[in-house]
């Protein structure tokens, strides 16, 4: 058995144990006086105040160490692998996530851009893109340009083979006064900048 | 936590995070390779401590003491990544098999982050 299934068990026990309690609660299972004398012994003794403390640490890293656990189990489902004599690279489709982004800051017509990358068994790669356009342009052909650019680049920096899917969802275009308004408030804080007042700068004028 | 070999005079014993160190500097020439990802816990470490930590490289021996090393990288957009993970798993082999004598199994190469270099 693995580490996290021993956690995963633990806190299963936890959770069933504490929901036993909450119901026998509700249905009056325990009297209340013995609760109270009960909270009271936790309370009150130094040595259970220092067992309790001990299992809540204790507890508290179980729990780091399964959320720890998950997200490497995760993390290591979403990448790309090859093997070179010298060992494995493995690489995050975050890193893939990244450099999509960093290719859009070569299109001045993109306002946002959110990838998605999926790995397909055996089929290759899924880029799903939703994109916001800052100006208005002929979309069939900017977006057939910027999945040429994206599938060439993967292919180029990170070496893959497989066949790589480009689907792109615009979902905006931003309109003339979106524009304006977003200019304006750069202006404005332009503005702000420029009434920064300088410390003494009235001794001066005097 | 060390690497020990015997000689006639006692024993050497090489810590871990010198191998780590070794990667870590070696990386850093490597065009393309920007720096070591740091994880989750590294960054919070590093914030409560207000230390530098030594690099995320996890370093594994394994029954004929050949280490097995794991690079989580930071690698500069624009570059090639198998030829810069390549660049990275020679360089690291040799530099630390002629600077420690330890047998260098695998360099596992992980490509956490692309950044502008």
């Amino acid at each position: 058995m693995r580490t996290y299934n021993y956690i995963f068990l633990f806190y299963t026990i936890v959770f069933i144990c504490l929901g036993v309690l909450l119901i026998a609660f509700c249905l009056h299972v325990f009297e209340l006086n013995t609760l109270v004398s009960l909270l009271n012994e936790y309370y009150t003794n130094l040595h259970s105040r220092i067992s309790l403390t001990a299992t809540g640490i204790a507890m508290v890293l179980l729990a780091l160490l399964f959320a720890q656990i998950v997200s490497a189990k995760q993390e290591r489902e979403k990448t790309i692998a090859f093997t070179n004599p010298s060992g494995q690279v493995t690489i995050t489709l975050l890193a893939v996530e990244d450099l999509i982004r960093r290719i859009s800051q070569d299109f001045p017509q993109i306002k946002e851009l959110r990838p998605n990358v999926i790995i397909r068994k055996k089929k290759g790669i899924d880029v799903n893109i939703r994109l916001i356009l800052k100006s208005e342009v002929n979309i069939p052909e900017f977006t057939a340009h910027l999945q040429e650019t994206i599938k060439s680049k993967i292919q180029e920096i990170f070496g893959i083979e497989e066949a790589i899917m480009v689907k792109i969802y615009v979902a905006k275009i931003l309109s003339q006064h979106e524009k304006t308004k977003e200019k304006n408030k750069d202006s404005s804080s332009y503005d702000k900048d420029k009434e920064i007042n300088i410390p003494y700068q009235t001794f001066r004028n005097l | 936590m060390n690497q020990q070999s015997k000689t006639e005079f006692g024993t050497i014993k090489i810590h871990k995070d010198v191998i780590a160190s070794l990667a870590d500097n070696t990386i850093k020439e490597i065009p393309g390779a920007l720096r070591i990802a740091k994880n989750l816990t590294t960054r919070i470490l590093e914030l409560i401590t207000k230390q530098k930590l030594s690099p995320s490289i996890k370093i594994e021996f394994d029954k004929n003491n050949e280490a097995i090393i794991e690079i989580p990288l930071v690698v500069s957009y624009g570059y090639n990544i198998p030829e810069v993970a390549a660049n990275v798993q020679e360089n690291v082999k040799s530099i630390i098999e002629n600077s420690t004598n330890i047998l260098v199994k695998e360099i596992n190469v992980n490509v956490k982050q692309i950044e502008r270099g």
